[in-house]
């Protein structure tokens, strides 16, 4: 293998791979801003508060090389999907701090073969996707609980972070910047997730003993689960990176309308990943493999930003086989290749971002700037409030029941078969503080390391370990009560290219093995996964989430897309365009309507 | 009532014409002298009779006139219980009805009688509707300007907006165009509002035919009322703690936390530094003169091109201006500032904004009393809504001149209704306030479901000769208006909200207990989103004119200042009044509401009534009042 190493750091060669990644999204800028924040920006805050803060900061850029996170992430590359989906208040965004990225798995598209033909493939990768989602987060400071956590999603971005974060960034533009619709720069959007952390300071209306009487209230797990609100949509970090920096995209798209079906192919250059590492001094990052078809081209770039670091990309069936075809900081690779990328630390380790750019000929992504990278990660929470009067549904989803639902023209989930008043321990809860109370039904986590997405959806149910949770793995159970409430179904393709009705279950998960198959239409028909709080509306019992998503930014609505059979046949699954306006993401004309969002900020300013 | 009495009434009132206006008429008294006997109902019926009952068989051409009404052959005894009780009174053994809304007083019936005998005169006195100019003639005459149309012009005959007599004049008046009018007629003037049950012919006929009588034996029902006595202010010291946790953590201070997009801040590094791009009124028309206190800008917004109607509103984040009235027809009319434009509203009036920036209401759209989000007045850029859009949903119930509110932890938005009084803004003095001793307010609590807001309850609290009920917009305070048995304004009633919850957020309970009263004069009041200020505007009386630096009400340069309207601030921690305009004779500064930032928009007429153009004024007065 060609992967060399300095002679200063050959001592440390054999236990040097360090990459500690990915514990955030910002990048450079935010290591500048960090150093000029504590005597800066911030002076007109209290003492303990700065120190306070500072220190959470500190914590924040100095986790990869000081081991501030929970974990050493998994061997392979593919990490932390995270989501959350309620308001983060500015109050709640500075106790969740900067939101962590999910790291996603670039070696998943080379299996994505595999996952359409394996139900159980498929939903292995799913449940692992889970786990991380659900991972437990530590909050920024300790509440009277003592070191509380959260879901790893609740700290991701909902809209109202995506408001500030974008009235931000977008007034800090000149104004021939803005008139020329030009991109923040990727430091600035760094610096700008770190400001909104310390937002709250900047108002000068939370003093220390305020904060201290805010804490004192999260003294119930329920309350703490109030931490983030009760808002539907919310973002990891790369992937509202993304979506700020394609706003001139977005408003074309708005502008314009939406794009036609059918669009030729062209060369794309997507940023498919940026990443921040930190590596331990004569340590290594790996991160890869990319794999590139012929035609394409990856474009990989290291920012130092303290330290010293090589960028070797080696191209190989595998890493140990691997040829190093490019040294330096910014490295191409053409296409066939299987691409391997590798950070080597000097003797005073290196803190920096990782820019991957892949450039391919496809049909353009006409309302985001390239398709989605693939750390993007959105979640679309359905919270239910819960209260005497108010039971929750409950959905049968056993075989039997679907069988009956498919037979029906139009099916559609209903009322439920009847009503139930889960305790905080069945279900996540959450409590306001006058004590209104809402318990997560159900939630779609997308994340987008496949072409067409993981496609992921999981609701509650009182029989949680029959039909679709009866593979629950052990990483779920580990996380204890109530994420074993929840059952789960997975899409990665419009077609069931799965030959077999049970999936592959049949032996060991019987029940959920029959309760595909009352839903198989065959190999090569139409896929499903439907949740029956989140897809309600009528016909979408018999959805399989890609056929919707497809249409996002398109002009058409979730509602029409399952029940106009001349326009969407097959409820809507089957594929019908072949360009994604914005990769499938609903979060901007449906959902928070960030699109409209980010037209008001720029209406704002003209 | 005998025939003879009526004559009397009819040619005191004619007398009277000039200042027959719907607040300013000197009232006849209904309820006293020789207001009817047993024998009365047979005068009567002979009376409406004559005039209205044979309309029945006239025919018109091709379309025969449909009956307006039948008389009714009661005794003025039985007939005033009988319309009492329809009207909702409890001493007649009613309810709801009429009494949602309206204290059912002599004092109010009287007010009643009034427009309805105006409206009599001046737009049934031609019931047979002969030719399309009549009907044209008829059809102006329900409107307030152009298009809009005013209940009060109908009297209690608005009860009968839904019967064939009302649909043949606008047949008659626009041919085959009529529907489109019709239904605008009725949506904005039919009594009791939609999704109250409507009356019948019978009903109408009995209602009509009392007020036609003129509402005879109505003392024989509805007791003599003592009033609430004098109003005494005071400020209690909990409200002092009230102001400093609205100003820490009301929805001001919520909205900076959202980073709420305040309209016209671009750039600016202070609220006073907002709007900085819109004219100061000095460069105006309205002129420099208008601003006060001294140093607070005063900026030209809008010129609205059209008649507004009732209440003015703005948004949280001062984009959006809303009101009834709109220049092409839609009814009701939301400006967007930012676009400079103004979006046509299928709905009546009565907008109100949640203080969260999420959502708005209005009355009398299509669909009854409706709710939408905020968003749908920015996606797509529209010209006009029609609250059947993706974002809107109705909200059944919920009577006119409702006031709306958030909870601050995002679990309820909150609507208040109460007894009311309209107030169109073009009357010289402050309107009466109809209320009773059994008056009482409605809070509505709409459920946040996470999915929207559902009607989750309604809780009935009762306040005493108070009326124009406005909750603070954090829900935590409520502003009424206290009034005399006459129905003269005292002075405004701050009360605390305080709400009984069970786990899980369910409301047991609400009290209102009163913190405050601020014995001033004004219309009804809206709340800053700080919960910091009251502001209201008034009509200048003679008890005004040293304050506006007059001599006095004889110093003959305040002649023309007697019945203009300015704005005022009033501090709920302390009582402190301030007048924030100083509007020149003809002009009328009205409807003010607070932004979420402190600018306060109100709106400037200018000349006679139906004078356009009108124009949103902004403000930063409360801002320098800190």
């Amino acid at each position: 293998m060609g992967f060399g190493l300095s002679n200063a750091c050959a001592a440390n060669d054999l236990h040097a791979d360090h990459p500690r990644q990915p514990a955030t999204n910002f990048g450079l800028g935010a290591l500048a801003l960090a150093s000029v924040l504590e005597g800066g920006p911030r002076a007109g805050l209290t003492r303990g508060r700065r120190r306070t803060i500072g220190a959470r900061w500190a914590c924040l850029l100095l986790a990869f090389a000081l081991g501030c996170e929970r974990e050493e992430p998994p061997a392979r590359c593919g990490d932390d999907v995270g989501a959350r989906s309620s308001a983060a208040s500015a109050v709640d965004r500075r106790l969740l701090g900067v939101a962590v990225d999910h790291g996603g798995d670039p070696t998943l598209e080379a299996r994505w073969l595999e996952l359409a033909r394996s139900q159980r493939a498929r939903r292995r990768v799913a449940w692992e996707v889970v786990a991380r989602v659900l991972a437990p987060t530590p909050l920024g400071e300790p509440t009277v609980l003592g070191e509380a956590s959260v879901p790893r999603f609740r700290a991701f971005y909902d809209r109202e972070d995506f408001g500030r974060l974008f009235q931000r960034l977008y007034g800090a533009l000149s104004p021939e910047a803005r008139a020329a619709r030009a991109r923040p720069s990727s430091d600035d959007v760094d610096a700008a997730f770190l400001w909104n952390v310390g937002f709250l300071d900047e108002l000068g209306t939370w003093p220390d003993e305020r904060w201290r009487e805010h804490l004192a209230t999260l003294d119930s797990r329920e309350a703490l689960n109030a931490v983030g609100g009760v808002r539907r949509i919310t973002m990891s970090p790369a992937l509202t990176r993304h979506v700020v920096e394609s706003y001139p995209e977005i408003l074309a798209c708005l502008e314009r309308g939406a794009p036609p079906a059918e669009l030729a192919g062209e060369p794309r250059t997507d940023r498919i990943m940026r990443r921040a590492l930190s590596i331990a001094a004569c340590g290594r990052a790996h991160v890869g493999p990319f794999e590139l078809v012929r035609g394409g081209s990856l474009r990989v770039r290291f920012e130092a930003a303290a330290g010293e670091a090589r960028l070797v990309v080696a191209e190989g069936a595998s890493a140990d086989d691997a040829v190093v075809v490019c040294e330096g900081v910014d490295c191409r690779v053409e296409g066939p290749a299987v691409v391997h990328v590798r950070v080597e630390a000097g003797a005073t380790g290196a803190e920096g971002a990782l820019d991957v750019e892949r450039t391919q000929v496809a049909p353009p992504v006409a309302c985001l700037r390239g398709a989605l990278p693939i750390d993007a990660v959105s979640v679309a929470a359905e919270w239910r409030r819960l209260d005497s009067a108010t039971p929750l549904p409950v959905y049968d989803t056993s075989a039997r029941t679907l069988a009956a639902l498919m037979r029906e023209p139009t099916p559609t989930w209903g009322e439920g078969e009847r009503g139930a008043h889960p305790a905080p321990d069945a279900i996540y809860t959450q409590r306001l503080p006058a004590g209104a109370t809402f318990v997560l039904a159900g939630f779609h986590v997308r994340t987008r390391e496949l072409p067409l997405g993981l496609n992921v959806t999981l609701w509650w149910s009182d029989t949680p370990d029959e039909d679709f949770g009866a593979d629950r793995p052990d990483a779920i159970r580990a996380l204890g009560p109530p994420w074993s409430s929840y059952k789960m179904c997975v899409v990665v393709d419009h077609d069931e290219l799965d030959g077999d009705p049970g999936g592959g279950f049949g032996d060991d998960a019987p029940t959920l093995a029959a309760a595909l198959a009352a839903l198989h239409e065959g190999r090569g028909g139409p896929t499903w996964c439907s949740n029956p709080y989140v897809d309600a509306a009528p016909g979408l019992a018999r959805a399989n989430c890609v056929g919707c998503h497809q249409h996002a930014m398109s002009g058409a609505r979730p509602g029409e897309v399952a029940t106009d059979e001349a326009r969407f046949p097959a409820n809507g699954r089957l594929a019908a365009r072949n360009n994604y306006p914005s990769d499938g993401f609903w979060g901007l004309d449906s959902g928070d309507d960030l699109a409209g969002a980010i037209r008001d900020v720029v209406d704002h300013w003209r | 009532m005998s025939a003879r009495a009526w004559l009397r009434w009819m040619g005191l009132c004619l007398l009277a014409l000039g200042a027959c206006g719907d607040d300013d008429r000197p009232a006849p008294d209904a309820g006293e002298g020789d207001a009817g006997g047993e024998d009365a109902g047979r005068d009567a019926g002979f009376d409406a009779g004559s005039d209205a009952g044979f309309d029945a068989g006239f025919d018109a051409g091709p379309e025969p006139t449909p009956i307006f009404r039948n008389a009714v052959d009661l005794p003025d005894g039985e007939l005033a219980t009988a319309a009492l009780r329809l009207m909702g009174a409890p001493e007649a053994g009613g309810s709801e009805s009429c009494s949602t809304c309206h204290a059912i007083t002599r004092q109010n019936i009287r007010h009643f009688w009034d427009l309805s005998d105006l409206a009599w005169r001046e737009c049934f006195a031609d019931l047979e509707v002969e030719t399309a100019e009549a009907a044209r003639a008829i059809v102006s005459c329900f409107e307030e300007s152009p298009g809009v149309f005013r209940t009060a012009n109908l009297g209690v005959f608005a009860t009968g907006a839904d019967f064939e007599w009302f649909g043949f004049v606008f047949r008659r008046a626009f041919g085959a165009e009529w529907e489109e009018p019709y239904e605008r007629f009725r949506a904005r003037v039919r009594q009791p509002p939609e999704d109250h049950p409507s009356f019948t012919q019978a009903e109408f006929d009995l209602l009509t035919e009392w007020f036609l009588r003129g509402t005879p034996r109505v003392e024989n029902v509805l007791p003599a009322l003592d009033g609430p006595g004098e109003c005494t202010p005071y400020v209690d010291a909990s409200v002092t703690r009230l102001v400093e946790e609205g100003e820490r953590s009301g929805w001001s201070a919520r909205n900076r936390e959202a980073a709420l997009l305040m309209q016209g801040c671009a750039g600016a590094a202070s609220p006073t530094d907002c709007l900085s791009a819109y004219p100061l009124v000095a460069e105006t028309p309205l002129g420099a003169e208008l601003g006060l206190p001294a140093g607070a800008q005063h900026r030209a917004l809008f010129e609205v091109p059209y008649r507004s109607s009732y209440w003015t509103k703005t948004s949280a984040d001062g984009r959006f201006v809303a009101h009834g009235g709109n220049h092409e027809g839609a009814g009701a009319s939301i400006i967007d500032l930012q676009r400079a434009v103004v979006i046509g509203a299928q709905a009546a009036y009565d907008p109100g904004f949640f203080p969260d920036g999420s959502g708005f209401m209005f009355q009398g759209t299509s669909r009854g009393p409706a709710v939408c989000m905020q968003n749908v007045l920015t996606t797509g850029s529209p010209t006009f809504i029609d609250f059947r859009e993706e974002g809107c949903s109705r909200t059944g119930g919920i009577a006119l001149y409702q006031h709306v509110g958030s909870s601050l932890d995002g679990a309820d938005h909150w609507v208040v209704t109460s007894l009311w009084s309209g107030d169109t803004g073009e009357s010289l003095r402050d309107p009466d306030v109809f209320v009773s001793p059994t008056a009482s307010v409605t809070l509505y609590r709409l459920s946040n479901t996470a999915a929207g807001f559902d009607l989750a309850g309604s809780y009935e609290i009762s306040t005493p000769w108070e009326g124009n009920a406005v909750i603070s917009p954090t829900m935590r305070l409520m502003v009424t208006q206290l009034a005399d048995a006459e129905g003269a304004p005292l002075g405004f009633v701050l009360r605390r909200i305080d709400i009984t919850r069970i786990a899980g957020g369910e409301v047991t309970n609400i009290a209102l207990p009163e913190v405050a009263r601020y014995c001033v004069p004004g219309g009804k009041a809206a709340m800053s989103l700080d919960d910091r200020w009251i502001v209201t505007h008034h009509r200048a009386s003679d008890e005004d004119a040293v304050e506006l630096g007059f001599t006095g009400p004889d110093d003959p340069a305040f002649a023309p200042y007697r019945g203009v309207s300015n704005v005022y601030l009033v501090d709920v921690a302390t009582g402190a009044r301030t007048r924030i305009t100083n509007v020149q004779p003809g002009q009328r500064a009205l409807f003010p509401s607070f932004r979420s930032d402190g600018w306060i928009y109100y709106l400037v007429r200018v000349g006679g009534t139906g004078s356009v153009p009108e124009y949103v004024v902004a403000t930063d007065a409360a801002l320098g009042l800190r």
